[in-house]
């Protein structure tokens, strides 16, 4: 018998802890379908800790909002994973929040960071700012509904109560609504989390940078948090994905045998996940910055027809 | 004898003449087969008049149906024996091989072919496929030229008229559906909807035939869906051009007379009328300015086909059966005028090389053999007294005036005046005057008695006949066609 | 509706699918390049194919089956092969090249949509499986329509028209008793001739006019 409070409450824990390793797979994947070798899974965490061991260096033009920003983008980042299912249909704090806390969350990060981009008066900072909130500002509204449509579907906000609901209709959950939300969220998370072809992560180019143009005031622990919680970001993310499009096999009580095939289950599908999307990003080329809207506004529409799907669209033959 | 067996003659020819091994032999199958479609429908007439409608396995030939069989073989016959001329004179000046022959008469036989698979559709399913087969068998006439603008012609054309007929098929998909429901046994005759019309459910039967009047309408030509039309009319050698605006509006339009007898039955005539006067008018009205304006003689007489498609559909609208007898009879006046008008102008357009009215001077000096067919014609479709064109618009305005509909054929008496300014005044420059010095251009090559001036000169007899006398037997015909597209008679 | 419904995960299955085809359709209005927009309309074919054999096998239908097999080969396969042979032969350049902005595009799609549900709104009542069918065919219908007025390139506007048809495709299988088998072969190869004929016509274009922008046909006016 185990207590099903303390297995959920080890759920963000694990997210907040594996978040590095499921950067590192996504890295050594799309090393191996462009034929290299890549470095190992493991990468993310000695990254992490190498940044910790460093000397913070802070210009001294910059406001305290400047120090705050880490913390404020981590501290978000983690509370926004107590709110997600992961392995078992239960959420430690979702009495806390539901869907739009989650979106709030989310938000909050991207608003600091952005700041953080500003206080330091840099030229590449301010752009990747003003970049990063053009994103946001297209990106947002397709994520609100897209989530909505699994909100409208299951008749409630609370995402753990979500996941459960789907993983008990069998079938249902494989509606053309959640099919729309579904394609709608990947190409937010693509946006959102920095990946191609919006933004690249691994760019080394200042003209080209989004994500990382915020960030090149930043060093030592405060860098590392802030890498960190985007790598939480992305983790959380596929997360909602996986649990909220592809439900099934999540433990819904606090038995061995459910919890332990919840687990094995949640992995196959983070895995399956990071398979789409290291093919996704190999795929293709990084949209000029101009082209971006057109792409936020495909993930727009998609959300739109899944919200619409669950009331005036009856799709169907 | 089957239905079917009056395609076999155009069919034959249309491989024939790939099989043709010279010109003249290719020009002597085509007027033989030509004309053995012609004595076809002509049997078929007599026989679908004197006993009543031939039907099976989908197919029916009835009296509305041979009338449109007749007029396509007719319109056929003429533009295969004034095609011989145009090649002639296109081979000579674009060097073209025999090659160019054989496709050529092959597609327009195959055109006929499918003109006349129309009439004899009962089932509506074929009725759709036989419409689009007219387009696809027709663009490469359209764009035979191989020029900049025949081939943006032939392309505005498939492009259109394919979409636009997928509308229409939508439409009769949704009848299909609306018949089933109703227990008419699955079946996509027409005469098994015109059975089961009363017991349809109207909102599906609004819906379809809303679809098939856009879809088809595309095809007859109404305004505003209309844009194909100029360019493809005055892009195709001058005989297609014939067929097309003769024929081939002729037939979307007797899909949509087919359409309006179902819906009438089912909805009554309020709906459907008001949808055929609505886009009557606004045909007339977008013609007007344009035939006013024109400054391509053949432009202006595919305006003028916009105009009299108009005309046509506004009849429908008034839905009284005097109305559908003079929208019948105007259907035949104008096919063989405006045929008459195009062949014509073609002949000008050799002798003088050019499109542009104002180029065109002392037609009938200079080419006597275009100038005055072409004159004779464009004054039958202004609509001037001697002509047939004058019967039947009288018929339909004074009908308008007798159904209570006064601003609609007020409306309509207003553009027609407008209209028979223009093409008046047009035909009347080009006519006259003094000719240009070194026309016409090529003076040996004059049409040839039996393939011009003869038929010719009988399309113009009858449509001076037909202004001011009717036979007794044309009277019944279209007395009873009228009472088909009123949905009075089916069996 | 029959009396031995298909099981559930079947209809799921064809409605996942319909959502499918519609999703490949606002695909063809937002990708840029001819080459995805033909593998687009070639999914979209194939996903309408697939459709077509759930719903022939329980009941089973054999017509339906035959036309969802021919459907699958003319439509899925053999038009999309044909399209890249001609883009193929003529070298274009690969951009659609819209008249109207992608977002804007995609947007009125979104209209369109509701709009072809609101037509079909009165017969959900009676029918709501024919509703949905039909409503979902007038979608692909308008889609296709909508690609076509909003693109310059010839090839464009015949993959809108194919999208078009495949519109047309839906709105036969959502009459559940049927069309008459001989009506949808004649149907199918009737697209196959448009196809060729649109074909052959963009060649011509392409050498007469060393372009195929449709933008360049506006010479004929008045």
């Amino acid at each position: 018998m185990i207590n099903f409070a303390a297995a959920s409450a080890a759920q963000p824990l694990a997210l907040i802890l594996l978040a590095p390793l499921i950067n590192g797979c996504v890295k050594k994947l799309k090393a191996v379908l462009q034929n290299r070798r890549g470095a190992s899974v493991l990468q993310p965490y000695w990254d992490i800790l190498k940044s910790f061991r460093k000397e913070e260096a802070i210009s001294e033009t910059t406001s305290w909002i400047f120090r705050a920003v880490p913390y404020a983008v981590f501290g978000a980042t983690a509370a926004a994973c107590f709110l997600v299912p992961v392995a078992a249909a239960a959420a430690p704090f979702g009495f806390a929040g539901d869907l739009i806390t989650l979106v709030y969350l989310l938000a909050l990060p991207r608003f600091f960071t952005a700041l953080g981009g500003l206080d330091a008066g840099s030229a590449f900072g301010g752009m990747g700012s003003s970049r990063e909130v053009m994103i946001a500002s297209m990106a947002e509204p397709a994520l609100i509904m897209a989530l909505f449509t699994v909100g409208v579907e299951t008749g409630t906000t609370q995402i753990d109560a979500a996941a459960r609901i789907l993983s008990q209709g069998g079938w249902t959950a494989f509606s053309p609504g959640a099919a729309l939300a579904f394609a709608a969220l990947f190409l937010v998370l693509l946006a959102e989390c920095g990946r191609l072809p919006v933004d690249n992560p691994a760019t080394h180019l200042e003209l080209t940078m989004v994500h990382e143009a915020m960030l090149l005031e930043y060093s030592g622990r405060s860098l590392a948090l802030i890498e960190w919680a985007s790598m939480i970001k992305l983790t959380l993310f596929l997360t909602l994905l996986a649990n909220l499009f592809l439900p099934w096999g999540i433990a819904l009580e606090a038995e061995a045998a459910p919890l332990a095939l919840g687990v094995l289950v949640y992995g196959v599908k983070i895995a399956a996940l990071l398979a789409v999307l290291a093919v996704a990003e190999t795929s293709t080329a990084k949209l000029r910055l101009f082209r971006v809207p057109d792409f936020l506004g495909a993930a727009f529409v998609l959300a739109l027809l899944g919200l619409l799907s669950q009331g005036v669209l009856r799709l169907g033959l | 004898m089957p239905v079917w067996s009056i395609l076999i003659a155009p069919l034959a020819a249309s491989v024939l003449c790939v099989a043709g091994s010279s010109t003249a032999a290719i020009r002597r199958i085509s007027a033989a087969g030509a004309a053995a479609t012609l004595g076809m429908s002509g049997w078929a007439g007599c026989s679908v008049l004197l006993h009543g409608p031939i039907s099976g396995g989908g197919l029916r030939l009835d009296a509305l149906g041979v009338y449109l069989a007749l007029i396509a073989s007719l319109l056929s016959f003429a533009a295969s024996l004034a095609s011989g001329g145009f090649m002639e004179h296109e081979a000579q000046t674009e060097n073209l091989g025999l090659n160019a022959w054989r496709v050529y008469y092959a597609l327009l036989h195959l055109f006929t072919t499918s003109m006349l698979w129309v009439s004899i559709s009962n089932n509506l399913g074929f009725l759709w496929i036989a419409v689009e087969a007219t387009t696809l068998s027709s663009a490469f006439l359209v764009g035979f030229h191989r020029h900049h603008h025949s081939v943006e012609a032939a392309w505005k054309y498939v492009i259109l008229c394919s979409v636009g007929i997928a509308f229409a098929l939508f439409g009769t998909i949704l009848l299909y559906y609306a018949g089933a429901k109703a227990g008419n046994g699955h079946s996509l005759d027409w005469t098994a909807f015109m059975e089961a019309a009363p017991r349809m459910d109207p909102r599906i039967v609004r819906l379809a035939f809303l679809f098939a009047f856009l879809g088809y309408g595309t095809k007859a030509g109404f305004a505003p869906m209309h844009t194909w039309l100029p360019d493809a009319h005055s892009q195709a050698p001058s005989p297609i051009s014939a067929m097309l605006s003769g024929v081939l509006l002729t037939a979307a339009f007797y899909a949509l007379m087919r359409f309006h007898a179902i819906a009438a039955r089912c909805l009554g005539p309020a709906f459907p009328s008001r949808l055929f006067l609505a886009f009557g008018l606004l045909s007339l009205a977008l013609a007007a300015p344009f035939i006013l304006a024109a400054r391509d003689y053949k432009r202006m007489l595919a305006y003028s086909s916009v105009e009299h498609m108009g005309l046509m559909s506004l009849a429908l609208g008034i839905g009284s059966r005097f109305a559908l007898y003079g929208m019948l009879l105007h259907l035949l006046c104008h096919a063989l005028a405006k045929g008459l008008a195009f062949m014509s102008s073609g002949l000008i357009l050799r002798g003088f090389g050019t499109r542009k009215i104002t180029k065109v001077s002392g037609a009938l000096s200079a080419l006597p053999a275009a100038g005055v067919p072409f004159l004779a014609a464009v004054l039958a479709l202004s609509g001037l007294p001697p002509f047939g064109i004058f019967t039947s618009e009288l018929i339909i305005l004074s009908e308008a005036f007798a159904q209570g509909r006064l601003w609609t054929g007020l409306a309509a008496l207003a553009l027609l005046g407008v209209i028979f300014a223009g093409l008046f005044y047009h035909a009347l420059r080009m006519s006259f005057g003094p000719a240009r010095e070194g026309v016409p251009r090529i003076p040996n090559q004059r049409p040839g008695f039996w393939e011009w001036t003869a038929p010719a000169a009988c399309f113009i007899a009858v449509l001076a006949l037909l202004g001011f006398w009717i036979p007794g037997p044309l009277d019944r015909w279209l007395m009873e066609m009228a009472r088909i597209i009123e949905g009075a008679a089916y069996g | 509706m029959s009396a031995a419904a298909p099981p559930f995960w079947m209809s799921q299955a064809v409605t996942f699918l319909s959502a499918m085809a519609l999703v490949s359709a606002f695909g063809i209005l937002s990708l840029r390049t001819l080459p995805l927009c033909i593998r687009a309309y070639a999914v979209q074919s194939l996903v309408l194919g697939l459709a077509a054999f759930l719903l022939a096998i329980h009941p089973v239908r054999a017509h339906v089956l035959g036309i969802a097999a021919v459907a699958i080969l003319v439509k899925g396969l053999a038009i999309p092969w044909f399209l890249f042979k001609i883009i193929e032969d003529v070298s274009i350049k690969r951009e659609t090249e819209p008249f109207v902005s992608y977002p804007f595009s995609m947007l009125g799609g979104v209209g369109l949509t509701l709009l072809s549900y609101a037509v079909m709104e009165p017969l959900s009542g009676s029918d709501p499986f024919a509703a949905r069918g039909f409503a979902l065919a007038l979608t692909l219908m308008q889609l296709g329509l909508w690609l076509m007025v909003g693109r310059k390139k010839a090839v464009t506007q015949v993959v809108g028209l194919l999208v078009v048809e495949n519109g047309l495709f839906v709105a036969a299988l959502s009459v559940s008793f049927g069309m008459p088998m001989i009506v949808e072969l004649g149907l199918i190869f009737d697209l196959l001739v448009a196809v060729v004929v649109m074909g052959l016509l963009v060649f011509r274009i392409q050498s007469t006019y060393a372009s195929i922008n449709t933008e360049r046909l506006s010479r004929l006016k008045g």
